[in-house]
């Protein structure tokens, strides 16, 4: 019994392997061209656009035409967070839900941003005036 | 004298439950890594962008250091003598989890300024510096173009 058992762990344990390596190269080839990648490049694309805009002094407008309209991004306290809509919703200003692959990434602005788009096709980043406001 | 009979089996299956479990962690450990790793890379922003559009901000943005004349215009690369401080830092650089640490230091013959740091910037080390040639006003009176010696650190 005891020699029996110890066959289905060693059984099980080598299952468990080489599932594992089948499965590395379709999981890192989806990771790398799904939502994974293009919402990491989109935190980061943003950020910088951000970074961009605050750091001027005269009025622009940056145009961010990239189809987004599978994320929620939410825009405040010096981080932009891109969450997948199938995680989370937009109620009012605010999010509900907890989306457990969102990436977020900060930036640095003078001014106190607070913006929540619900799947965007392109971002606008505007300022006038002095003040910044990020429309869809 | 009675002995557990089941007891005996399940300390002699231990070796190999604590295996499974090992084994299990490190297969998972790698997956998340590997994972983890490839979508960073994937988003990697380029050396030098991200550091450089932050740095202009010092001598760029009238919320910095730059100088506002009173007609309201901004003048690029001119710096604000009266703004060059620590209380200017903070509202042009507010607390975040940015990546860059940075130090500013104007050279003026016959001036001692104090160097001027982020609120994430510890001890003297610099991993790169960039020296911009700005002009200074001091209230009214230009001062000549000086070096405003940009020091930056990656944080994270």
């Amino acid at each position: 019994m005891k020699k029996r058992g110890r066959l289905v762990l060693v059984a099980i344990i080598s299952l468990l392997l080489g599932a594992a390596t089948f499965m590395y190269p379709y999981i890192a080839k989806a990771s790398e061209t799904g939502t994974l990648s293009l919402k990491a490049a989109t935190a980061r694309d943003i950020v910088l656009l951000i970074d961009i805009i605050c750091s001027q002094s005269v009025d622009n407008e940056l145009i961010y035409d990239i189809d987004l309209s599978k994320f929620i991004i939410e825009i405040s306290q010096n981080k932009v967070k891109i969450n997948d809509k199938s995680y989370v919703s937009k109620i009012g200003e605010s999010i509900q839900g907890l989306d457990p692959i969102a990436f977020e990434y900060s930036y640095v602005c003078d001014q106190d941003l607070k913006f929540v788009l619900d799947g965007p096709e392109k971002l606008i980043f505007k300022k006038t005036d002095s003040k910044i406001t990020i429309t869809s | 004298m009675l002995k557990s009979k089941k007891g005996t089996e399940i300390i002699a299956d231990l070796p190999w439950f604590i295996a499974f479990v090992f084994i299990l962690g490190i297969t998972s450990s790698v997956f998340y890594v590997v994972i983890f790793q490839r979508i960073s890379e994937a988003a990697e922003i380029q050396e030098d962008v991200e550091e450089l559009i932050l740095a202009s901000r010092f001598y760029s943005s009238e919320n910095c250091f730059a100088y506002e004349d009173e007609a309201g215009k901004v003048h690029d690369k001119t710096i604000d003598l009266s703004k060059f401080n620590q209380e200017q830092m903070i509202k042009c650089f507010p607390k975040s989890n940015v990546a860059y640490a940075f130090s500013l230091s104007l050279e003026i013959p016959g001036f001692d300024i104090d160097p001027i740091r982020t609120f994430n910037w510890v001890g003297t080390y610099a991993t790169k510096e960039i020296i911009e040639i700005v002009k200074v006003m001091d209230g009214n009176k230009e001062i000549p173009s000086t070096d405003l010696r940009i020091k930056i650190k990656n944080v994270k």
